[in-house]
């Protein structure tokens, strides 16, 4: 069958179809009694906070993969989150009518849908934002994420009714060879997307996930605008390409005079895996465990945790599973408790190790375990400094002792600390003496350096990498782990630009963990630049008082020209 | 208080991403900021309320201001529109 519609990107291929079906929104309907009220406000507002900081986050990586055109979708939904429409509004009907935080925001994005429908068409196109931010929203409250995970393997062609930009953002392009919507004409953001991607797409075709079905080939004409259900039977198949995956390449990242440089995988979900091998990663250089805190209120079982860490290792081997410890906020141990006033600055990982301690016991032991047959690292998060590290290390040994005398089998994997507190980057050598290990989280170090929370577009212009500050932070930490002889990695968004990975490296690091569509990118960066430019670019600049990305580029491109 | 009329000059009128632009501008004054269209008046702060103007391209809007900085706020929203939130192209 041939389905017709909008040709918004060329190109013909032939490729399995993955259809993505969203999940029916569920919202739960609870009355409150009145004493609650306060509880249930703080428990909307910690929610919309995170969702603030997660949307941040898909607009950086947007914006990084994507160019800064496509960003600002992501600007207006992060101002929606902060409205007096949208939020004040919720957040005075959970006391008004004593309602819980998921019924108080499905009533004002009810309103709010009816009076944008009234407005004008154009308008009423907003309404997916607002779907989109709901549904964001409502899934921090403790509900589900629709799941787009992409199957392994071969590149697919992604079939669905539509995309959000939160669904597209959180997306694996290198593994979508095609696009097909039912909704969508030239103008929309999916396809913007697809050019942007060059991606072959035909948008507006209104039946394909009604007549397609996951695993069936198909047929995508982006310069006729059509799908070929059953391609064979309709077309001469033998001369239009199929998909496949080009072999990324392997082993360490080399500079272009042959220093290598270790690039690892950022993951956020056991399906991330595949990701992380078809990228050329060495391993991963950072899970960041939460998502296995989504069952609010309850510790994650470690019988549960050593089988997922094993599975994930040996996916992975012989490079290493790093997987960051729980960093988690008080309302992840009870869903009711309220959170921090700020909760960046407030109760989080080990802090609330004497309330919590049956999460870190739990995962702990299980990484323990798993570390006697596979590659583990242990990560821990928001160390302090040397009071925190002893107490960390005192848990270890405590735990080892327990295993020891139940007779279980274990081992100590390499234990590192994370570096994002100013504090702990200034006592980074006293920190290098205790751990195998540390690792620079960029996004939160350079978050509290500058004391900018780049989820607020009111001051997320003040969030600079470049900083002055930060670049000289980052080089003492550097000359730290020297001193203490301590292995030294970099993860954060700053290791996944070519300028930040460059800078990086010219200060001293040799190791870079990164989301893996990005992988790609340094390394090609890497490989054509020399060692020795790297550093004299940063030399150049790091007295400067006006560093910024462009001038350290300048720099560096200077020293290049003169080849 | 502070008040001038404006037009909107880009295409798409006061959608997404010119309403998000504005928003932005708006609150970096401390001032109120007020944007009228035809019978409705909307905070300048408010990304919703901005799109449910549906102010399209040519629309007379007023802006208004109030406060400490009503004046650098009315001329710096007011240039924003006028330029078409940096979408029209230069000639």
């Amino acid at each position: 069958m041939r389905l017709s519609g909008f040709a918004i990107a060329p190109g013909r291929v032939l490729g399995k179809a993955f259809v993505f079906r969203r999940a029916e929104r569920q919202v739960p309907f609870r009355n409150i009694e009145r004493a609650a009220a306060p509880q249930e406000r703080d428990r909307l507002q910690t929610a919309l906070r995170a969702a603030q900081t997660e949307l941040a986050d898909l607009r950086a990586r947007l914006s990084r993969e994507a160019g800064e055109a496509h960003a600002y979708l992501f600007d207006a939904q992060i101002l929606m989150l902060q409205d007096p429409l949208f939020a004040g509004r919720s957040l005075t009907l959970i006391e008004e009518r004593l309602i819980g935080a998921e019924w108080a925001l499905s009533v004002v994005c009810d309103e709010l849908r009816r009076l944008f429908a009234r407005a004008s068409a154009v308008i009423a196109e907003r309404s997916h934002d607002l779907d989109d931010v709901l549904d964001r929203v409502l899934a921090l409250l403790g509900g589900t994420k629709g799941d787009l995970v992409l199957p392994a393997g071969e590149k697919i062609v992604l079939i669905c009714e539509d995309l959000k930009p939160s669904e597209a953002a959180e997306i694996d392009w290198s593994r979508v060879g095609a696009f097909v919507a039912d909704h969508g004409s030239p103008t929309h953001h999916m396809a913007i997307l697809a050019r942007s991607r060059a991606l072959p797409c035909v948008l507006g075709v209104r039946t394909a996930t009604a007549h397609v079905a996951s695993e069936a080939m198909v047929l995508v004409d982006g310069d006729a605008g059509f799908v070929d259900t059953n391609p064979s039977a309709e077309t001469r198949t033998d001369e239009i390409p199929r998909l496949t995956l080009p072999r990324p390449a392997e082993g360490p990242a080399l500079t272009e005079d042959g220093v290598e440089i270790v690039l690892r995988a950022n993951i956020e979900f056991p399906s991330d895996i595949g990701m992380v091998r078809d990228a050329g990663a060495m391993g991963v250089g950072l899970f960041r465990s939460e998502y296995l805190l989504s069952r609010q209120g309850r510790a994650p079982a470690e019988d549960a945790q050593l089988e997922l860490y094993r599975r994930l290792a040996l996916a992975v081997a012989p490079h290493p599973l790093t997987v960051r410890t729980f960093d988690l906020g008080p309302e992840d141990l009870a869903p009711a408790s309220p959170s921090s006033p700020n909760p960046a600055l407030g109760l989080r990982a080990f802090r609330l190790l004497s309330r919590g301690s049956d999460y870190f016991r739990g995962q702990i032991r299980a990484l323990l375990r798993a570390a006697d047959e596979v590659p583990i690292r242990i990560l821990f998060p928001f160390v302090g400094g040397v009071t925190e590290a002893d107490e960390i290390l005192s848990l270890v040994e405590q735990l080892e002792g327990e295993l020891r005398s139940s007779g279980r089998a274990f081992r100590r994997p390499l234990l590192g600390a994370m570096i994002e507190i100013p504090s702990a980057a200034l006592v980074a050598e006293s920190l290098g003496r205790k751990f195998d290990y540390l690792c620079v989280g960029t996004n939160d170090l350079i978050q509290y350096t500058l004391a900018v929370d780049r989820a607020d577009p009111r001051v997320g212009h003040l969030y600079a990498p470049f900083h002055p500050a930060v670049v000289r932070l980052l080089d003492d930490i550097v000359t730290a782990s020297r001193a203490a002889e301590v292995a030294l990695s970099v993860c954060g968004e700053m290791a996944a630009s070519r300028e930040g990975a460059l800078l990086l490296v010219g200060l001293g690091y040799r190791e870079l963990s990164m989301a893996p569509s990005s992988i790609r990118l340094v390394r090609e960066a890497l490989a054509s630049s020399r060692l020795v430019e790297m550093e004299q670019a940063v030399s150049r600049v790091i007295k400067s008082d006006s560093l910024s990305a462009d001038s350290f580029a300048c720099a560096l491109a200077a020293i290049q020209g003169a080849r | 208080m502070k008040r001038k009329t404006v037009r909107v000059v880009n295409p798409l009128g006061f959608h997404a991403r010119a309403a998000a632009r504005f928003v932005a501008e708006a609150s970096r004054f401390t001032s109120q900021v007020t944007v009228v269209f035809k019978d409705k008046e909307m905070d300048g702060k408010s990304i919703l309320g901005l799109l449910l103007l549906a102010a399209p391209f040519q629309a007379s809007i007023q802006l208004r201001a109030e406060g400490g900085d009503e004046k650098e706020a009315l001329r710096a929203l007011a240039a924003l529109v006028a330029a078409g939130f940096g979408e029209v192209a230069k000639r």
